[in-house]
């Protein structure tokens, strides 16, 4: 016979528990006056002031959707979309793909796997800007290296790598491409969890290098994939100095960036105009975080 | 301080008018104080590697550019591409209607670029980029510039008189090839073009929110580095004429040790034509992001002038929308 289930009965808190609480709301207060003043505050700020015509000195004036419009005819901003578009699709794809083919390398421990995974974190240490002073040198056509190579075969080549059309999208690309010690950390984090049981068995029961990585390995990173895929596609929509350092949007708009434009607001004291460029990289933010959770079903569990 | 400098003689009579004139509200109030001094930019030439007998400052430009030949001169591109705009500037200015429409931008910022001076002055810049640039100009910020200058990779650099720091034997750990800071000569660009807005805010102003002590200091450090000794040691630190002042025979003696300081000096007589910097009169996002990032097209031909001119324009309607 079944019996109707149990309604979940709340269980009153005692005095001693309600006593409590007084330290619970103490403890979290910090917490949360640096959220909402840090956090909380700016945000709120950047979504209002994205309706007003602000100059940063005297109080912003409410125009409605002026700055919207004026962003989406912008003819800029659309290209800076399409460009972010593709630099998400290469973040996801070759970006967070090498990171992870190295993962899987440095899994099997091969001989100086050590020596190679710290040699691999170096370019970490070094800010995005020193990198985009080095890729100048390295992409220069006169002495950069890459040309120099370029010339053994082909001694007539001559390409300003971040000054001429379509060859700057991609050298500002190279700029963050193979940098994905990230990706590869978090993904290695994740192959290291693995209990060996789940391997060995699978080995025991026939299955081949490739379908140990095709069926045990890769569906159980799913979860660290998906945040380096976060992690990837955030910095595309924030990325500023490897574009601002080396060819500030140009030439014409080929490299043109969100920030870029976020930024030339800022020097022509049009700070709404700016926050609403915010409000948009915030937006598409949510979106890729929405996307990607859903996608890598980063709220289940795997064990 | 409107009060305060009409009864300081010592003060009031060094001012230049057009600074005070943009220095004041529509009520005649002066809010910040007015320039002394002005440091007209010309541009610097090794004379190692090129000079000419001529005034240069007396040429017109194409008379400039027949003379130079096949000598570079160090351009720069990233950044705000500040010596191709210091070039393009005494361009624009010896074109017809170039001065007016220069200083056309000094109350509201220029949005049109699609002018004749401007775009034959264009014309002249891409011809310079493609015929007479330094060999690391397109990408080059002003560093990489200076450092063509003072590697005899290029005769010549437009800059302000601050330069002639550089040129002094204590700097010598920036010179290579064989370049020597002696044998550089300065001039103001041809037909007697020197850059230089003064019609533009000074530095010092007095908060309102300050105590009757503190503005009596204030004005007290005013009126001394306002002095005429202070005003001279100024401009023998960092080059500069201060057209109201009676200069004292012992500046002029210090002045003419430094030949550059001397050179600058002499070009500016009554007759200059002072025109302020192009990345001044234009929207700030347009000096500072959109006209570098086009040289380098310009450079190369893939870009007409006509099609900078109106990148510019589109640019600058863009960054002065509503």
């Amino acid at each position: 016979m079944k019996t109707a289930p149990k309604k979940a009965t709340r269980i009153k808190a005692g005095r001693i528990q309600r006593a409590n609480y007084k330290w619970i709301y103490l403890f979290l207060l910090p917490t949360i006056v640096i959220f909402a003043m840090f956090y909380l505050m700016p945000i709120a700020q950047v979504f209002v002031t994205s309706f007003t015509k602000w100059d940063g000195f005297n109080a912003p004036k409410f125009n409605g959707l002026t700055n919207y419009i004026n962003l989406f005819t912008n003819s800029s901003f659309l290209i800076a979309l399409k460009n972010l578009l593709w630099w998400c699709v290469i973040a996801l794809t070759l970006h967070v793909g090498f990171g992870t083919l190295v993962a899987f390398v440095l899994y099997q421990r091969p001989h100086g796997w050590k020596f190679t995974r710290t040699v691999f974190m170096i370019p970490n240490v070094i800010s995005a800007a020193a990198w985009a002073m080095i890729y100048k040198f390295i992409f220069n056509n006169d002495f950069g290296i890459l040309n120099s190579v370029i010339r053994v075969f082909n001694p007539n080549f001559n390409v300003q790598w971040f000054y001429k059309s379509p060859w700057a999208f991609w050298a500002v690309t190279f700029t963050w491409l193979f940098y994905a010690v990230i990706v590869t950390l978090v993904v290695l984090g994740d192959l290291m969890n693995i209990p060996k049981e789940l391997n060995e068995a699978a080995l025991m029961d026939g299955a081949t290098g490739w379908q140990l990585i095709r069926y045990i390995q890769l569906p159980l990173c799913r979860a660290s994939i998906g945040t380096s895929v976060i992690a990837s596609l955030t910095s595309r929509i924030a990325m500023y100095e490897q574009i601002a350092l080396t060819t500030s949007g140009g030439p014409g708009d080929d490299t043109m960036s969100l920030p870029i434009i976020l930024v030339k607001g800022i020097m022509d004291y049009r700070y709404g105009y700016a926050n609403a460029v915010g409000v948009v990289m915030f937006i598409i933010g949510l979106i890729v975080l929405g996307i990607v959770n859903k996608l890598f079903r980063m709220d289940e569990a795997d064990y | 301080m409107t009060d305060w400098i009409d009864s300081t003689p010592a003060i009031k009579d060094v001012l230049i008018d057009d600074s005070r004139e943009y220095c004041s509200n529509e009520d005649g109030r002066v809010m910040v104080m007015p320039l002394a001094t002005v440091r007209p930019i010309g541009f610097f030439y090794n004379s190692a590697m090129w000079s000419t007998d001529a005034d240069i400052s007396a040429m017109s430009m194409d008379e400039f550019v027949s003379a130079l030949g096949d000598q570079k001169i160090a351009f720069s591109t990233a950044e705000n591409g500040w010596v191709s705009a210091l070039f393009l500037t005494a361009l624009v200015a010896e074109e017809d209607g170039g001065v007016e429409w220069l200083k056309s931008g000094i109350e509201t910022k220029i949005t049109d670029f699609n002018q004749p001076c401007f775009i034959n002055a264009v014309a002249k810049l891409q011809n310079l980029l493609q015929n007479n640039a330094a060999s690391n100009s397109v990408g080059a910020a002003y560093a990489d510039a200076a450092n063509a200058f003072m590697s005899e990779q290029a005769a010549i650099i437009a800059n302000g008189p601050w330069m002639s720091s550089d040129f002094e034997s204590s700097n010598s750990d920036k010179w290579s090839n064989g370049f020597d800071g002696a044998k550089v000569r300065a001039s103001l660009f041809p037909g007697d073009v020197g850059i230089a807005d003064t019609a533009s805010l000074g530095e010092w102003w007095i908060s309102a929110s300050a105590s009757e002590d503190e503005i009596a200091l204030a004005k007290a450090f005013l009126e001394f580095i306002y002095s005429p000794a202070e005003l001279e040691a100024y401009m023998l630190a960092e080059g500069g004429d201060a057209p109201k002042l009676t200069y004292s025979d012992d500046f002029k003696a210090k002045q003419g040790e430094t030949q550059v300081l001397a050179d600058l000096a002499a070009d500016t007589t009554t007759d200059t034509v002072f025109v302020p910097r192009i990345l001044d009169v234009i929207p700030a996002s347009v000096a500072n992001t959109e006209f570098g990032k086009l040289l380098p097209s310009l450079a190369d031909g893939t870009c007409t002038p006509e099609q900078f001119a109106q990148w510019m324009s589109d640019k600058a309607a863009e960054a002065s929308a509503e």
